[in-house]
């Protein structure tokens, strides 16, 4: 026994226990120790009345406010949300809202595992496009109609959360596809965001002949070059070409649309090195850097890249058409949330979503995320990029695989690298899409 | 009268185990083989009923045959390395020498390490942008071997393959160094006394012995090699970047079933069923072959 001077007490095994034991009883009480001994007692005392009247007050609160789950799919944007999800908490005191985040390339995978085991989240977010039609006829997601304010939602939003007669949720935020450019770079070579493709691919030359890396076009995951792809396209069919393309009256295998396809193999010699082994986060991280002087990449990004980098100092312009008439940007919703049905907080899932597209939500959507989807909501005079995005974004096409005649474009060209490794020429490539878009003279 | 015959008491110890297993694997392995006959995207009501269909098209499907060749590779590379580098590793570290110790834990360390975690070490390691290998080649004069190995289509596969390697190597060492403590020292002494020469004496002596090693490490090889799914996966990517070079059965499967890591994914469940129940049947045969081939030597040389 051994004895601790610091605490006084005696482990067994040392010699000099009889020794302590004698000490320990031989301790006289004096008036001061027994006045300090009251004290204490009566401290311990207090604080043990208290701890019950603490305890029930916080399990009161704990059972008064009902937590809810919720995914995003853009981690960078914890920041933003974190306050977005304070400021609802601040004004529904009795939900407390549990936000975590899948990636974006794993959402979709980590949503559909979560529906098929029962574990998907109370608010349901869906990548637009068909998923939250199929979720919705599945029954997965509540019909929310007069919950949610859909007269106050752009168009764009509106038609993808409110179909079949129902409305079903509301995005949380809009995004704009351009062409992402480093200021700095620009500025120091001289260069300004091109018009047309003769001066895209002057300035591409430019920046390779300077020893810059032109282009960020990471193709791991051919997220990237799909958005090259559709707004090259774009810029060549204009929002009625597209539209035509759903029709069927148009083909993206006309020798004109071929084009598109045929520019992002012409550029392929000034995308960064490597580029079919890196990944979408990787590229970004690249660009923020300063290590690529361009980037597809939508209004979303820039926090991303201000994570990064947050001294990054970037513009953005719309993709130039070939003749330089127009600048084409494709325009998208991020995740649309809605109700889980098998959530047993349902009220609470509702209440949020429909604040979601409150107009105190969306302008901090637009004042620090990426383009709001309430009417009114604009970017603050300090949002420089949101602004500049919003410029870019006209004429505004949708993002392919938001619509069902092109929603089949994704996967198409998500599996077509043949492009940057030689097995896939521009014709080629351009049919393996155009096989993939189911034409509908209604659309 | 007959008497009622009570079950064993072992019967009932195993009974919980029995029933998880059965619960949790038996009856979903059952219910795949049944929804695998059905057109179901994963999501919702389960499709229409189509027989047969899935499996027609996973013998038609370019992917799905292109991935299993990918194994097929894989596993012929890390068999060739299996039954000639890895024994020749084993033998060194079976002889006496103070380093043995040291050596053992390096060579093991890998198999400790999650597939992802490798995965991960590879993909830096060759990254074009972060990467050490081509800056290292440059660094010692072999500038000229500096490569984008994982954006090569001809390359990226076998970057997987050495990164497979490094992780299956530590596993099939220790399985012939187990091997070889079983080879009777008196064999070997008697051979030299005869005057055998270290050849005859590992071909004629020490090789016979480690039969059963061989076997255990090729069949234990098959599954690993067409199992492969996770390392691959953080490499190369669900759609096997770059252009499917990298695509292995089980990353077919798992992108037909929960989507290939895009934003917009359809996903096709019953074909994925279908698509791991043709793996497992593949696995199976090859297994069989490989058991009753080595089997039969075992045999032999006993």
């Amino acid at each position: 026994m051994t004895h601790d001077p610091g605490t006084g007490q005696v482990e067994p095994g040392s010699t000099r226990d009889a020794d302590g034991m004698a000490e320990l009883f031989e301790r006289r009480l004096t008036r001061r120790s027994a006045v300090r001994g009251l004290v204490a007692a009566g401290a311990a005392g207090s604080l043990m009345g208290a701890a019950p009247a603490f305890a029930r007050s916080t399990a009161r609160k704990r059972k008064t406010a009902t937590t809810i789950t919720m995914w995003g799919n853009h981690p960078e944007w914890k920041p933003v949300l974190d306050r977005l999800i304070a400021a609802f908490e601040k004004t529904h005191p009795d939900i407390n809202v549990e936000l975590s985040y899948k990636p974006g390339p794993q959402y979709t995978a980590a949503l559909n595992t979560a529906l098929a085991g029962g574990a998907a989240p109370d608010v349901i977010g869906w990548i637009e496009g068909d998923a939250i039609r199929v979720g919705a006829k599945a029954k997965q997601i509540d019909a929310l109609d007069g919950k949610i304010p859909v007269a106050k939602l752009i168009p764009a939003a509106r038609a993808q959360v409110a179909f079949n007669g129902h409305v079903y949720g509301s995005p949380l935020a809009a995004y704009t596809v351009g062409i992402f450019y480093q200021r700095p770079i620009f500025k120091k070579y001289g260069l300004k965001p091109p018009t047309n493709w003769a001066q895209l691919m002057a300035v591409t030359k430019k920046l390779a002949a300077e020893g810059v890396t032109p282009w960020s076009m990471p193709a791991k995951d051919m997220i990237i070059p799909y958005f090259f792809y559709i707004m090259a396209a774009s810029s060549i069919l204009g929002q009625d070409g597209y539209r035509g393309l759903r029709r069927g009256t148009r083909k993206v295998t006309e020798p004109q649309v071929l084009k598109a396809a045929q520019l992002m193999i012409d550029l392929q010699e000034y995308y960064n090195k490597g580029f079919q082994a890196v990944s979408y986060a990787e590229g970004k991280a690249l660009f923020a850097q300063g290590r690529a002087a361009m980037l597809i990449g939508g209004s979303a990004d820039y926090t991303g890249y201000k994570q990064v980098n947050p001294k990054v100092d970037v513009g953005v312009f719309g993709f130039p058409s070939p003749s330089g008439n127009r600048h084409v940007t494709v325009t998208g919703m991020e995740l649309l949330y809605t109700v889980n049905a098998k959530s047993s907080h349902k009220p609470e899932a509702t209440t949020l979503v429909a604040w979601l597209s409150s107009k105190g939500a969306q302008q901090v959507v637009a004042n620090e995320l990426a383009r709001p989807i309430a009417v009114g909501a604009v970017p603050s005079a300090s949002n420089r990029v949101g602004r500049e995005m919003v410029l870019a974004g006209a004429p505004d096409i949708p993002v392919w695989y938001s619509q069902p005649e092109t929603g089949g474009t994704f996967g198409a060209i998500t599996s077509a690298g043949g492009i940057f490794t030689g097995d896939l020429d521009a014709a080629g490539f351009a049919q393996k899409v155009q096989a993939s878009i189911k034409p509908n003279p209604k659309a | 009268m007959k008497a009622i015959r009570r079950p064993r008491p072992q019967v009932w110890f195993l009974l919980p185990a029995a029933a998880l297993y059965g619960a949790f694997f038996i009856l979903p392995t059952l219910a795949s083989y049944w929804l695998a006959l059905y057109d179901w995207s994963g999501l919702g009501p389960i499709g229409s009923f189509i027989g047969l269909g899935n499996f027609k098209r996973v013998f038609q499907d370019a992917e799905f045959r292109s991935a299993a060749l990918h194994n097929v590779w894989i596993f012929l590379a890390l068999a060739l390395m299996t039954n000639t580098l890895t024994l020749f590793l084993a033998i060194l570290l079976d002889r006496k020498s103070w380093l043995r110790g040291p050596y053992r834990a390096i060579i093991f360390l890998p198999y400790v390490l999650s597939p992802v975690v490798t995965g991960f070490i590879f993909e830096i390691l060759l990254s074009p942008n972060i990467g050490v290998v081509n800056p290292g080649l440059e660094a010692v004069g072999l500038g000229s071997l500096q490569h984008e190995w994982l954006a090569d289509p001809s390359t990226a596969l076998w970057a997987i393959v050495i990164a497979l390697a490094w992780q299956w190597n530590a596993l099939a060492t220790v399985i012939f160094m187990a091997g070889l403590q079983n080879v009777p020292p008196e064999m070997k002494e008697a051979a030299v006394t005869d005057g055998a020469t270290t050849w005859k004496v590992f071909r004629h002596v020490t090789l016979p012995y480690l039969a059963p090693a061989f076997t255990v490490v090729n069949v234990l090889l098959a599954i690993f090699a067409f199992r492969a799914f996770d390392l691959v996966y953080v490499i190369g990517g669900a759609i096997g970047a770059p252009n499917g070079a990298t695509l292995v059965m089980g990353t077919v499967i798992y992108g037909n079933a929960f989507g290939k890591g895009s934003y917009v994914d359809t996903t096709r469940m019953s074909y994925a069923m279908a698509e791991g129940i043709v793996l497992f049947l593949v696995l199976g045969i090859i297994a069989a072959i490989l058991l009753v081939y080595l089997a039969r030597r075992e045999r032999r040389v006993y």
